[in-house]
């Protein structure tokens, strides 16, 4: 099968990433004590105290942030019959005072006056604040810093949204090993947006793509992508190449509440909804792992062997490992045994292990260069048992068992190259010469290309008035939605894994050639 | 009286008002039917909402869902300061109820982060479910908005008394722990 080597790069990537060195250096933000502000108003600052409710009770600060209540915009979001005020400063301080709903009416703020309500819960006209608003103790510096930012709240375009643009950060590897990955991915949006934009973009907005870069030795990747966003305020975030720092723009994604598309799941893998804003086209390890046991129950000696799972747990969780477990026992697999790679000793305690349990069926979830140490263990012993191995495990070294296991080495893969469809492959065309892309790194560009098209189709589903919550309600709703160069994508609001299934393919004798030997395999 | 003794009246008035924005107060009492719906717990148990949940007990129910950031918060924040209060009588005298008024995206992980993150401890339940038996049971105990339109109410009801009230979730722990301790005292009817 050609294509090999795309289809590995891209499902190999973000765990060939995770393992690079760290070092570098993270920006300094440029206005200090307001980036302290916006930590205060988001929760996320320390050294903050609250209290809240009759009589007050101590509360984690985090949860009772201000923008819980009144949003990232200050307008205030109702909930419940509470209708928590605007305090954009404009609207605090409005020359002829405020009235609120209901009727109660106050003079303006003052920065003084600020300080009374947000300490101790009592308006400009003496009134006591609704019980759903917290009291909080904090220092001088650190009133006076949110003060600060306050002041910018509701001004600043903080959604990356009007009625003209909407804005769209990618955040793709500098260097590294998917340097070129990158460039390629960061080539595609550019220029998939750019067609997008001379067709009249949607609903009359222009999508405006944001590249942004992180450096692969980035020593606090989270921190860069925090001061990313506050700095370039994306309404949305999609993925290319993989950066290795995929969990960290799914958190900050997460905490900013920006939906964020990327094609590859996170790792350690897991089920249902981990992150509700992050949304990923192709499977991760448990969904091939089950789809695996599928493919050993349905053939060969099935059943009547013994299968084993050596896991790590930087790739799956013991939960998740757990619940494959009962998916391979329920599937008749009775002697199913579980092995936690972090605890066992040596590979060839492991190995031992392995053997006097007359395994028969070997599902590692390790990475590499554990996993081919472990599978030219096993084969040194002169045992061959088959072996089953989730396509975003597997890197060249993991190939070369092939020799070794020849005819008992199968993989998972998310996607093939014959998911391609005519239609999906002429739109890439189109785009490809009109913008000249390279004619490598297909993985990353088809990865970038999904992404874009199943947001870009969120947006148009989610209508004229646009929102981050209308695009998270229209990903959700994608019901085998086809990018033409994937498996079809569904989403729901407890699935945030669009393709959940694989190919199994085998492995040939010299480990350079795949064979399909199944349909795709959905699994739940 | 004098004019100190009047401030310091006034001082202790204000100290046990409510705020500007004053919750409800409690409805009158009035019994309800509790459908038996299957629901699953924070645990990933199935149970049955009335037979296993309520039957023979003293409840106190709120209407949360994880994602809400606004006022479950503050409503659960409520109840784990009850949860406190009771202390030893919760899960024996008093039992505490969370429904997910977003049951689709609050699978029980969710709801069990979601309880570990408030401190939530024996004896207090947090259920979701299918879809159409968490809507029926909704709208039977009152709360017929969906998603971020769920009341702040708090049920509080002894079942084997008929003895039932609505409360806000918002209001002082002491008043509902009255509620709550008056329900847990409402004898049943005499049946002859």
């Amino acid at each position: 099968m050609k294509g090999r080597s795309r289809w590995l790069g891209l499902v190999t990537a973000a765990v060939l990433l995770r393992a690079l060195a760290t070092s570098g250096q993270t920006p300094q933000p440029l206005a200090a004590q307001e980036q302290r502000g916006r930590d205060i108003y988001f929760g996320v600052a320390a050294g903050i105290k609250a209290v809240v409710g009759l009589p007050p009770t101590d509360a984690s600060p985090t949860l009772l942030a201000c923008a819980s209540c009144h949003g990232r915009d200050g307008k205030g979001k109702a909930e419940g019959q509470v209708v928590p005020s605007d305090i954009t400063w404009d609207a605090l301080t409005k020359p002829y005072g405020v009235t609120h709903t209901g009727g109660r009416t106050h003079q303006p703020y003052t920065e003084r006056l600020l300080v009374r309500a947000i300490c101790m819960g009592v308006d400009p006209g003496g009134h006591q604040l609704h019980t759903a608003m917290p009291r909080f103790q904090m220092s001088r510096d650190d009133i006076a810093a949110l003060t600060l930012y306050l002041k910018r709240l509701g001004r600043a375009d903080d959604t990356g949204l009007d009625d003209t643009t909407v804005r769209i950060v990618t955040i793709l590897p500098a260097t590294g090993s998917f340097a070129a990955a990158g460039a390629a991915a960061g080539a595609v949006l550019t220029g998939y947006f750019d067609a997008l934009n001379k067709q009249g973009g949607i609903f009359n907005r222009r999508l405006e793509i944001s590249v942004a870069t992180l450096d692969a030795h980035a020593e606090n990747p989270r921190a860069i992508i925090e001061q990313l966003i506050a700095d370039t305020r994306p309404f949305a975030m999609i993925g290319g190449a993989p950066t290795g720092a995929e969990r960290d723009i799914a958190e900050a994604a997460e905490s900013n509440r920006i939906p964020f598309v990327n094609a590859l799941p996170l790792l350690p893998t897991w089920t249902g909804v981990e992150y509700q804003h992050t949304f990923s086209l192709l499977s991760g390890v448990e969904q091939q792992a089950r789809a695996l046991i599928h493919y050993a129950t349905e053939h060969g000696d099935g059943r009547s062997g013994s299968m084993a799972i050596v896991y790590s747990e930087r790739i799956a969780s013991p939960p998740i490992v757990d619940a494959i477990k009962e998916h391979g026992i329920r599937a008749g697999w009775h002697g199913m045994k579980v092995f936690n790679a972090d605890r066992a000793g040596t590979t060839q305690a492991l190995v031992d292990e392995l053997n006097q349990a007359h395994v028969t069926h070997l599902l590692p979830m390790t990475e590499s260069p554990a996993l081919a140490e472990l599978g030219a263990a096993i084969a040194a012993t002169g045992s061959t048992p088959v072996l089953l191995i989730p396509g975003s495990v597997v890197d060249d070294d993991v190939l070369q068992l092939s020799a070794a296991f020849a005819g008992r080495l199968f993989l998972a893969l998310p996607s093939l190259p014959s998911d391609q469809t005519p239609a999906g492959s002429a739109e890439y065309r189109t785009i490809a010469e009109a913008y000249r892309l390279p004619a490598d790194q297909i993985a990353s560009q088809i990865a970038a290309f999904s992404s874009a098209k199943t947001l870009t189709h969120a947006f148009k589903l989610a209508g004229r008035a646009l929102s981050r919550e209308k695009v998270v309600a229209a990903l959700e709703s994608l019901y085998d939605f086809d990018t033409g160069l994937m498996p079809r994508v569904t989403f729901s609001p407890n699935r945030r894994i669009g393709a959940s299934g694989a190919y199994i393919v085998a492995v040939d004798a010299d480990g350079r050639r795949f064979t399909q030997v199944t349909r795709w395999i959905g699994v739940e | 009286m004098n004019a100190g003794a009047l401030a310091l009246a006034l001082l202790m008035i204000g100290a046990g008002a409510e705020s500007a924005d004053a919750p409800p107060t409690p409805s009158a009492v009035f019994n309800l039917t509790v459908p038996d719906v299957p629901v699953v717990d924070q645990n990933g148990r199935t149970l049955r909402f009335y037979s296993d949940l309520v039957k023979g007990r003293t409840v106190a129910i709120n209407f949360i869902f994880t994602s809400c950031t606004t006022i479950c918060p503050q409503l659960t924040l409520a109840m784990r300061r009850t949860q406190e209060v009771l202390g030893q009588r919760v899960g024996r005298d008093v039992f505490l109820l969370s429904i997910s008024v977003d049951p689709a995206r609050d699978v029980p992980e969710r709801l069990r982060a979601f309880a570990a993150t408030f401190g939530a401890g024996p004896g207090w339940t947090f259920v979701t479910g299918r879809n159409a038996d968490i809507a029926r049971l909704l709208k039977a105990l009152g709360n017929t908005g969906g998603g971020a339109d769920h009341t702040t109410t708090v049920l509080i009801g002894n079942e084997p008394a008929g003895h039932w009230m609505r409360s806000s979730g918002l209001a002082s722990v002491a008043t509902n722990m009255k509620l709550i301790l008056a329900a847990a005292a409402a004898k049943s009817p005499r049946r002859f």
